[in-house]
C-alpha cells in the first residue's frame, strides 16, 4: 500500500509545494512563541537566499517520487526525510511566485515536479511561516521503512534513480 | 539558490570513517567540557547546534559498534540546548539497539514539548 499523502498532511487537502527540512527543529514547535518561532524558521530554512527549492506533490504516487528522487544522492536510499508543505494559497498570500525548472535528482519524474520559489518583498518567508503556523500543520516525516516502501514502488515502475531500466515509466 | 541537504551530505561523508568519528566525538567532548569549563568559565556557554547534530548522527550512522555509538551518544544527553538534545534524540533513533531505545523512552516526559514529541515519533514508527 502506498504511503498516502494525505494522511501526512493532516487536514489539508490541497496539493503541496514540498520543502524538505534538515532537521525538525528548523522549522521549530507549536508551544514556542509564534513570532520568535517565525523568525527562527526564516534563518533555519529559507536563510536570506533569493530563491529556494520546493517540489510539488498531488498524488501518494508524486510524493514517493520526489522521496526517491531526493534519497537519490544520499548513501543510502531509504533515509529518511522530513517535509513541511505549503499550499499554493499560502505561497501566494506571502507573494511568493513560483518558477518550474528541472531538479537534479536523479528521477526523471521529481525533477519534472520541481519549481523554484521567489519572494517578492523582504517578509514573504515569515510571512509563509506564520501562516502555516495558523493552520496548525506540522511538519511530517518519511521514515526509513515508509522510504523503503517507496523505494520498491519505484523500482517497480522501471524508476531510473533506482535501477538500470530500458525505459523510465514514470516520467509523465 | 537556497537547497536543503547540507547536513545530510556531512553526516553521510563522516558516517563512513566508522570507530574513528566515535575516537573523535569522545575527543572532541572532553575537549569541550574542558575548555568550556575551565578554560572559560566565565563565558557563556553556546554549543553550535548544527555541529553537534552532524557530529552525533554520524557517530549514530557509522559502523561502529551499538555500544560505542550509544556510549558516546548517551554522553550528551545533559544539554540543554534543544538543538543538541534534539541530536541525541535523533541519533538513538538511529542507533535503535535496546539500550538506545530505552533511553529514548526517558524523552517521553522532557521538559521541552519538541523533545517529548520527537521522542514519541521516532518510537511510533518503529
Amino acid at each position: 500500500m502506498a504511503v498516502a499523502l494525505r494522511s501526512k498532511l493532516g487536514l489539508v487537502v490541497e496539493p503541496v509545494y514540498l520543502r524538505k527540512i534538515d532537521r525538525r527543529s528548523d522549522w521549530g514547535d507549536a508551544s514556542d512563541e509564534m513570532f520568535s518561532r517565525a523568525s527562527h524558521a526564516e534563518s533555519a530554512i529559507f536563510s536570506a537566499e533569493d530563491t529556494f527549492s520546493l517540489f510539488f506533490a498531488s498524488t501518494d504516487e508524486e510524493l514517493s517520487e520526489v522521496v526517491v528522487g531526493m534519497n537519490s544522492g544520499r548513501s543510502s536510499p531509504t533515509q529518511q526525510i522530513d517535509f513541511v508543505g505549503f499550499t499554493q494559497t499560502e505561497l501566494d498570500l506571502a507573494r511568493i511566485r513560483l518558477t518550474g525548472t528541472q531538479g537534479d535528482t536523479m528521477c526523471d519524474a521529481a525533477n519534472s515536479l520541481h519549481v523554484d520559489a521567489i519572494p517578492r518583498d523582504g517578509d514573504s518567508f515569515r510571512f509563509l511561516c506564520l501562516s502555516v503556523f495558523a493552520s496548525q500543520r506540522e511538519p511530517f516525516r518519511i521514515s526509513k521503512s515508509e522510504a523503503a516502501e517507496m523505494l520498491d514502488d519505484m523500482r517497480r515502475r522501471g524508476c531510473k534513480a533506482v535501477a538500470q531500466p530500458p525505459s523510465c515509466e514514470c516520467v509523465k | 539558490m537556497k537547497v536543503s541537504g547540507r547536513l545530510d551530505i556531512a553526516i553521510d561523508i563522516l558516517s563512513q570513517l566508522g570507530k574513528q568519528i566515535c575516537r573523535y566525538a569522545n575527543d572532541f567532548l572532553i575537549n569541550d567540557i574542558t575548555n568550556w569549563g575551565h578554560r572559560f568559565p566565565e563565558r557563556a556557554y553556546e554549543p553550535n547546534d548544527d555541529y553537534w547534530f552532524i557530529l552525533l548522527r554520524s557517530v549514530a550512522q557509522s559502523s561502529a559498534s551499538a555500544t560505542d555509538r550509544f556510549g558516546v551518544v548517551r554522553k550528551c544527553g545533559k544539554a540543554t540546548s534543544r538543538g543538541v538534545v534534539e541530536a541525541v534524540v535523533e541519533s538513538l533513533g538511529d542507533i535503535a539497539s535496546e539500550d538506545a531505545m530505552t533511553e529514548l523512552k526517558k524523552y517521553l516526559v522532557h521538559e521541552d514539548p519538541f523533545i517529548a514529541r520527537l521522542a514519541a515519533s521516532i518510537l511510533e514508527s518503529r
